[in-house]
This record gives structure tokens, sequence and C-alpha cells, in this order.
């Protein structure tokens, strides 16, 4: 069974030890064991993913991610399935079409196995914004698995499968992917279509992928990228060309003095720190740079992503999809009723916020001068990549906390975003790898570490932390929870 | 001022608690079948002294209200005033931004490098009227269904 976990199936399907129907039975027998423990998934579909990978099989030709069970965050729309972005809004919603990166990754032999849970659109850093119920971390289930890509990375954690489509607006790949020991990569803005997402904030969002190493990330961005018709922010750059790298020589790493500084768990720093000195062996040279505008990017984010998703939430008004509530019987009541019975505290929260700095007298003051510090943040990494080649450091301030430990409080959540945000602001591709487990009372939590490259080199951020990832290893620890699909058997 | 604010939402609009929104209320007063916890539920609950700080330009009732009614939210009269507070609290914690100098700064509305992408103009296949509307929860002969708005009883 070990053998046909999610983190073994890329190498077993390519050397043709198991064929796309074993991979995706294994896959669903394992994620039946641990769904009620975790709570991965809104929806799965198992006889349909095993009656896909039937037709593989028969097939002459194999696509390059031939027989891979993956995950679909709630919020990426799959032709068919309830795609509802954990919102009560949403719920029902079938859409008529899938998003492209589903379509493609559908298109290269990958499997769907089902919906990912996620926080409501997105909202949230610990998937307990949920309307559907909080996903639990594998390493200790009474911790949050982090978010907004809360059902994804726990899935990836767990083994059930071997890679998940989530996005990213201000870290929910990384964090969750940090605090659920996986890798997950935020590509450069505009580098994969967007179309078929579920807009949130539309100058930051990314689609993004969660998976057990940063081999398969690879794999799958070559297969996910390229220009979409249907996305005008897609980028010309050219296809996607994974560059494979054994070491680190002549590698310039800039630690950033600020991701270490703060509320960072001194015990985060410190693994951090024995990871900047394995790159270091690996032939890097390290330095510490400045980014001096990081401890205002908090509230820069919030305003202009909460702006953004006043505008783009707006759609969720009882007309075209999802539910409605008739409130007084008129347009503007329904409206308003589907509306407040639809959203969650946070999107409310959220909804309001953008509203607000988006109206007449205020539009200036809050979110016109967000988005020029927004430019000043933006400055620093240039300034940055002057001098080095990838900037290296913590994902996450802290371990993965307990359940309901921060869901009271919005501005202790929003904190949990500190070192992500930076990177979504300026668009730039950063990838989180696990680096270590640290011990926190009886359990084992894992810790993430950032790799942050310049506007379009994100070919270059996957390869440096692959060849570390590889010369490491910290990647092949998983958490002791999956060994509960072994006892189900 | 902090106290006067959460005092005036919790009131509400009297408009409100009796008139044309009445029933709305009445659907949202079934938030008990709601999956969310109402976080807070407290209606007399006295007003808090939270951090006030000068340069949050939202320190009045009607800034919270008007948000609310940009968003088309029809929040609960019982929930307006934490709703409130809590807005309030998020925005002063904002307000450190407005404190840093952008003069001769120019906005950054996104980081795409191709903002300008324009394509050939055609026609292309789109999805039929049918998928598209089945999933309205409301729709009949090829429209969408909403309550009426012009002339006699909703």
């Amino acid at each position: 069974m070990s053998a046909r976990a999610g983190w073994n199936l890329l190498e077993s399907l390519a050397a043709g030890s198991c064929s796309a129907l074993d991979a995706v039975e294994a896959a669903s027998l394992r994620t039946r064991a641990l769904e009620p423990r975790l709570h991965a998934f809104l929806s799965t579909a198992f006889d349909g993913a095993e009656e896909r990978a039937k037709q593989l099989d028969a097939r002459p030709a194999r696509g390059p991610l031939h027989g891979l069970p993956f995950a679909v965050k709630a919020n990426l729309c799959w032709e068919g399935a309830e795609t509802n972005a954990a919102s009560r809004v949403l719920a029902g919603y079938r859409p008529p079409y899938s998003a492209t990166t589903v379509q493609r990754a559908l298109d290269a032999g990958a499997v769907a196995l089902g919906v990912a849970n996620m926080d409501e659109f997105g909202f949230g850093s610990s998937g307990e914004n949920s309307a559907y119920g909080a996903t639990r971390n594998p390493w200790d289930p009474t911790r949050a698995p982090g978010g907004s890509s809360s059902g994804a990375a726990a899935a990836v954690a767990a083994g059930s499968v071997a890679f998940a489509l989530g996005s990213d607006t201000g870290g929910s790949v990384r964090q969750p992917a940090a605090l659920c020991g996986v890798s997950g990569f935020k590509p450069s803005y505009g580098r994969l279509s967007r179309f078929g997402l579920i807009a949130f904030a539309s100058s930051l969002d990314c689609v993004g992928v969660l998976a057990p190493s940063v081999e398969e990330l690879e794999l799958v961005m070559s297969v996910l990228s390229g220009v979409d018709e249907r996305d005008s922010t897609s980028s010309t750059l050219a296809p996607f060309a994974p560059e494979r790298r054994d070491d680190l020589r002549g590698v310039r790493v800039g630690a950033p003095r600020e991701h270490f500084e703060g509320g960072v768990d001194p015990r985060v720093a410190e693994c951090v720190r024995a990871a900047l000195r394995e790159c270091e062996r690996l032939g890097a040279s390290v330095r510490e740079v400045e980014l001096p505008h990081t401890r205002s990017a908090i509230a820069t984010y919030y305003v202009i992503a909460s702006a953004e998703a006043s505008s783009n939430l707006a759609r969720y008004d009882g007309v075209r999809y999802g539910t409605r509530a008739s409130g007084d019987g008129s347009l503007q009541g329904m409206i308003e009723a589907t509306r407040a019975h639809g959203f969650g505290p946070e999107t409310r929260r959220r909804v309001a916020l953008g509203s607000f700095v988006l109206s007449s007298g205020y539009y200036e003051a809050w979110y016109v001068h967000a988005l020029k510090v927004r430019r000043l943040i933006a400055n620093d990494f240039e300034r940055a990549f002057e001098h080095v080649d990838v900037l290296v450091g913590p994902t996450s301030p802290t371990l993965a906390f307990r359940l309901g430990e921060r869901a009271a409080d919005p501005l202790a959540m929003y904190a949990s975003d500190a070192l992500t945000v930076p990177a979504s602001l300026a668009g730039l591709p950063a990838l989180s790898t696990p680096c270590g487990l640290v011990r926190d009372g009886d359990v084992d939590l894992p810790v993430g570490l950032q790799w942050i490259g310049p506007l379009g080199a994100d070919e270059r951020v996957l390869s440096l932390a692959g060849a570390w990832q590889r010369a490491t290893a910290h990647h092949r620890t998983h958490p002791p929870l999956a060994d509960l699909a072994e006892a189900a058997r | 001022m902090r106290s006067k604010l959460a005092l005036k939402l919790g009131a509400a609009n009297p408009a409100n608690a009796s008139g044309s929104r009445g029933a709305a209320r009445g659907c949202l007063g079934t938030a008990a079948r709601a999956p969310y916890p109402a976080a807070v539920e407290q209606q007399n609950r006295p007003p808090q002294n939270s951090a006030t700080n000068a340069d949050a330009p939202a320190s009045d009732s009607l800034a919270v209200e008007r948000a609310l009614r940009l968003a088309r939210l029809g929040v609960e009269a019982a929930e307006r005033a934490p709703f409130a507070r809590e807005f309030e609290r998020v925005l002063a914690s904002f307000a450190e931004l407005r404190r840093i100098d952008v003069s001769g700064v120019a906005p950054l509305h996104t980081p795409s490098v191709r903002i300008d992408a324009l394509r050939e103009d055609r026609c292309a296949p789109s999805l039929d009227r049918e998928s598209l509307l089945a999933n309205a929860p409301d729709a009949h002969d090829g429209f969408f269904g909403v309550p009426k708005t012009l002339g006699g009883d909703a």
C-alpha cells in the first residue's frame, strides 16, 4: 500500500509497475479510509475516476500525467462537478465547462478524484471558513491545515493524490503547503490561465499546484502553462521549460531580514537557518537582504484584495447561479437576503471592507494609497534581485495552529499571511518546500521554506528548490496519520 | 466616538426594523439552520473601547452603513453593532499604511507584463442557453427569473 501512496505514484507509473487503474484505485482506497478524519474533499468521484483510468490504460498513447490522480480545489470549475468555492451562496453550482488548467491536466492523462475543501472563496488561512466544515491537518487532526487551499494540501500530505490544483491570491497554496509539509508553487502572475477560476482578487489571483515534491510540480507546470486566449492576462512568456540542476554552485541566495523578525516563531526561524546552511553546503552563497516595506504588506494586501473581492463578488445576487433567499419579495430584498444568508462572516467582512475603501471620499486615501505602497513593496524586491538570484526564508511565521485558535480574531488570522503576501503583491513566482520538523508538545509539525524569484523566473525557482530538495530529502517524511490508510486495508 | 458608533449601529435603522425589510430579516432569522455559527449575537452588548485611530476615516456610523449598503449586504440589526466594531478594528489596524510617504510613487494596479492584450474580434462558439440557465435558481421561457420590479405587488 505505501508503494501506492500519492508520493510514489509518479515513479510507479513511469516505471510501468502500476497502471492508471491501479493508481486510481489506490488513491480511492486511501481517500475513503482517511476522509472521516480529514474532510479534505467536498465531493469525490471514485467510480468516474476508475472508469476514466480504464479508458486511459486502453489507449496506445500515454499523456505526460498518465494515471496521476489529482484533487481540484473547489474554486476551479470542473465540468459537471459541484464547484461551490466552499460557499453556501454557490451551493449546487455545476459549471457547464472546465477551467483551462483542469482541462489541460485531464487532457494530459491525469484523473480528477474529487473536489477539495477550502476557505470560502479563498478568504482564510486555516480552512475554517469553509461553509461545509473545516479540513484537519494530517500531522495532527486538532490543528488547521492552513488555507485557503486546505483540502488540497491535506489530500497531498495524506498521500491521497499525486498532486492538487489550488489557487494562491496571498499565500493560499504556499501557506497550507508549509503547514502540511508538502511542496506548493505559486507561479508568476499570468503564467497560468485563470479561465474557470472563481475570481477573488483579479490583480493577485494565480492558479497554483501542490504536490509531494518539486518533481511533480515541474511536470504539472509544463502541462498547464501556455497562453490561453480566454484569459488576457495569461502571459506570452516562452513555454515552461524545467531546468535540471544537482547543486547550487554559484547561486546567490538572499535571506530577507524582515522574514525572520516580528511574529516569527524562533523554532521556525532556526529550522530555516539550518536550510540556508544546507544551501551553502550545496555551493550557494547566502547573504542577508532587506525588504523594508514587508511590515506594511498585510495591510496593503487586505485593502487591495478586499476591494477587488467586493467587485468580483457583486455577481452573487441569486439570479444566475447558486442559491436564492427571497427576502421581502422585492428584487432588492432578494439580493440582500441572498448575500447575507449565502456569505459567511469573513466574506461579509471583506466585501464590506472592499466596498468601503472603493467608495467615494475614501478611494484615494485607502485604495489608491495601498496601490502606491504596493509599488514600494515591488521595488524592494527589484532592488534585492539586483544582488541575488533567489530569496529564501520561512513560508509561515508559525507552525500549524490549533483549529479554533484564530478563528474569532481576523487580525490574528491575517498575520498568518505576513510572509506570503509580499510576493503576491509583486506578482512573483514563489514556492514552499518542507524543510524539517519541529516538536510541539507531543507532535512533530512541518516547517515550510519559501523560495521567491524575479517575475517570470518560475523555472529558476523550481530548479533551485528541486536541487535543494533532492539533496536534503525533507519531503520524504510523511505524517503518521497516513498509516491509518494502511491499517484500514 | 467609538462608543457612540456602537450604540448607533446597535439601534440600527428603525425603518429596517419594521419596514419593507422585515421579511428579509425573517429569512435571515433562520440562522439556526445556517452552517455558520453567528460570530457575535448579543444584541445589547455594551460598547467596547477598541483602539481608536485618528487616521482611520471610518469612525462614523455612516461609513459602515454606507459600506453595507454599497455591498448589498442585509446584515441583521442584532449583528450590526458587532459587525461595525470588528470592521472598525480591522480598518484601524490598517491605518498605519496611511503614514507611509508615497509622494511621487505611481500606483501599481497589476504586476502583469501584458496589460494591453488585444486579439482579433471574431465569432466563436459559446455555451448554449440551456446549460447556462441550468444553474439559475429561477428560469423560465429561456430567461432568468427575478422578482417583479414594476407594476403592482411584488
